[in-house]
């Protein structure tokens, strides 16, 4: 790659990030009353932990789809295939299932966060690492299976709410649906040590990517531990993911827009960029989209209707062009 | 020669035999008391509970058993990949949207009506299915199935969004969740259709069996390719669309049964036709007797059971398939028969 793309490129991130600020200033501002000191102050409380929220989302998402579609070698797959949502679903509904809506586990918020995430984890590192080895890091069938997986998760889920008591459900069904309201300040510093860390550990498998994106011959050529490095990455995708989905709930398909419009911006390998390119993007569609359903259409539909529904339409012209060579 | 024929078909035998029992054990499975002796003595409401609920409630289970499984059956040899089935090939999603369409452009239309809007939107599904794993070059094993869930996902997506923003989740769910609960007499009958397309897939199999060989090699053959093609998946959507009018969605039956079948039979279509058919519907019975004895006097919905107890064998299979490749398991074959 020549030095005037890569300029080309930081031009162009560095307009998406102008472009994500204003998405984050509009979103502060618009509709504040600012001759009433006590309402800003109000607004700007109820809005920066929502700000930062997405942020972080869109920051984990991105950069996990981008790893995931690089391990895997493929641009239309997104990371919401290994079933961490309806695993996610499965886990919240179990904790209510088994310990009551009134129990510590689930009212409160951060004892639900904690249990929801090391569940998450524990269960997808033992499920994923026992997947690898059984396919023989065949990450197709790990994909397959993971599809499949879903499907049972949710229906153990479908079960145990059918047997639940109604009163119960109906507390469970408004935390199954994505929304970035009331999350507080602890969740989202933990959010951000876990992140870090899982970034931290993986920084060495990170900067092989673009080694990795050759394909497993080459990169074991060129001496990398292939089938490692891919585990490593993968559970640390699943991590990714996991912190995101017990943070703010299932969002499926914003992996897959944000990642492809990253790749067809950018138009290079180099994954520093890639995911910086993602990441922005993700930021600006989840502020943007929030932006719109809480001012234009005053919540009556919620943004992760929005995110399927552009993302579905996107998945088709992805696969009607895309020829993979 | 009598010893050898009944030898030749001893799965099929013993099949039929399972099916047999089960069913009549099925029929005497439920919240009101219905015996053979207050049957036989025509008791009027024992006579009423069988001819209104219990048997209409059979008949439902072995038409969707046999058609989800023949389906699938079909569309894995149309489409040479053993993964592919009304599930994973966006037929059942499909079929609801049609019938989310039915339901909001003529709210007052009857079963019938739903039944045309789901049967035409299921063919359609499906065939466009089958033209973009066609387009895209990449025609990996694994990667089929999965632009088919996705696609899916996509059609699923839209429904739920459209029912969302006209206040019909409610009533779809019924249509999304297969569950037998509802099948009674006067609003079953549609189910019935999958028999002439079964039987008519019969006659069809050995066309499907060459036409699975490539388009090459069935042109060589004198079969016309595309004809066979889309005869067969629409085939396969009809019976899929006829079945989730009906009872709703139930995923896995057509991936499950037929890979099963063909592990022990072989993948010759007229060979394990029947013996697929029988298997799914055992499938399907032992499935619902199983949500109907959990949590008695209530049930659960076949969806659920099939899916928890599908995916698990999906898996075993799909694991299974990866240690020993395509080979297909012989029974009493000591005598040199390795294949």
């Amino acid at each position: 790659m020549n030095t005037t793309a890569v300029r080309a490129n930081r031009q162009k991130l560095a307009i998406l990030a102008v472009l994500v600020l204003l998405c984050a200033a509009g979103y502060m501002l618009v509709g504040v009353h600012f001759d009433n000191a006590k309402l800003v102050q109000y607004a700007m409380k109820i809005r920066t932990p929502k700000l930062i929220v997405m942020l972080i989302t869109a920051f984990a998402i991105g950069g996990a789809s981008i790893v995931f579609q690089s391990v895997i070698n493929n641009t239309i797959v997104t990371p919401c295939l290994l079933g961490m949502n309806s695993l996610y679903t499965l886990i919240h509904t179990a904790v209510v299932f088994a310990a009551g809506s009134g129990s510590i586990l689930a009212a409160n918020a951060n004892c639900s966060f904690a249990v929801d995430l090391v569940l998450m984890g524990v269960v997808a590192t033992v499920v994923y690492s026992f997947l690898f080895k059984k396919t023989k890091h065949n990450v197709l069938y790990v994909l397959l299976i993971g599809t499949v997986l879903s499907s049972f998760f949710s229906s153990i889920q479908s079960t145990l709410t059918r047997v639940m008591d109604p009163n119960e459900y109906d507390n469970l069904l408004a935390t199954l649906v994505a929304s970035f309201s009331n999350i507080n300040s602890e969740i989202i510093a933990i959010s951000l040590i876990i992140l870090a860390a899982i970034i931290f550990i993986l920084r060495r498998e990170l900067a092989l990517l673009d080694v990795i994106t050759l394909g497993k011959d080459q990169a074991i050529n060129l001496g990398v531990d292939y089938d490692r490095c891919v585990r490593r990455l993968l559970l640390g995708v699943t991590l990714c993911i996991a912190v995101a989905t017990a943070m703010v709930g299932p969002i499926s398909f914003l992996g897959l827009i944000i990642a492809n419009l990253s790749r067809q911006l950018l138009k290079t390998y180099r994954h520093s960029q890639l995911i910086l390119g993602s990441a922005l993007f993700g930021m600006i569609v989840l502020v943007g989209g929030q932006l719109l359903v809480e001012h234009v259409y005053s919540y009556t539909i919620p943004v992760s209707v929005f995110i399927t529904v552009g993302g579905g339409v996107y998945f088709l012209y992805l696969l009607l062009t895309k020829r993979r060579t | 020669m009598e010893v050898s024929v009944i030898k030749k078909h001893l799965t099929t035998i013993i099949l039929f035999a399972l099916l047999l029992i089960l069913s009549i054990w099925s029929l005497f499975v439920g919240v009101l008391d219905v015996e053979l002796s207050g049957l036989l003595q025509g008791d009027s409401e024992h006579l009423e509970v069988f001819l209104i609920s219990r048997l209409p409630r059979l008949l439902a289970i072995l038409c969707t058993g046999i058609g989800m499984s023949v389906a699938g059956l079909i569309m894995q040899q149309l489409c040479m990949n053993k993964f592919v089935s009304p599930t994973t090939g966006a037929t059942i999603s499909s079929a609801q949207f049609g019938i989310l369409l039915a339901l909001l452009f003529m709210p007052n239309s009857t079963l019938w009506g739903r039944a045309v809007f789901s049967f035409v939107f299921a063919v359609l599904g499906t065939w466009i299915f089958v033209w973009f794993i066609q387009r895209i070059q990449f025609k990996d094993v694994v990667m089929v199935p999965l632009v088919g869930i996705m696609f899916g996902n996509v059609i699923g997506g839209i429904t739920n969004y459209l029912a969302y923003k006209y206040e019909i989740t409610q009533a779809l769910s019924t249509w999304l969740v297969g569950h037998f609960s509802m099948v009674l007499r006067g609003r079953y009958e549609i189910v019935w259709l999958t028999v002439p397309l079964v039987v008519l897939a019969f006659l069809f199999a050995n066309h499907f069996n060459i036409v699975g060989m490539g388009k090459d090699f069935s042109q060589n053959l004198g079969v016309p390719y595309n004809f066979v093609l889309f005869l067969g998946l629409t085939i396969a959507a009809m019976i899929t669309a006829s079945v989730v009018v009906v009872v709703g969605s139930i995923s896995y039956i057509g991936l499950i049964v037929p890979n099963l079948v063909a592990m022990f039979k072989g993948d010759k279509i007229r060979g394990t036709l029947i013996d697929t058919a029988l298997f799914g519907a055992l499938f399907v019975l032992v499935c619902d007797m199983v949500g109907r004895m959990v949590i008695f006097p209530y049930e659960l919905p076949i969806e659920l059971i099939v899916g928890i107890i599908g995916s698990v064998l999906f898996v075993a299979l799909l694991l299974y398939r990866l240690r020993h490749g395509r080979k297909a398991i012989r029974l009493n074959r000591k005598e040199g028969g390795v294949a």
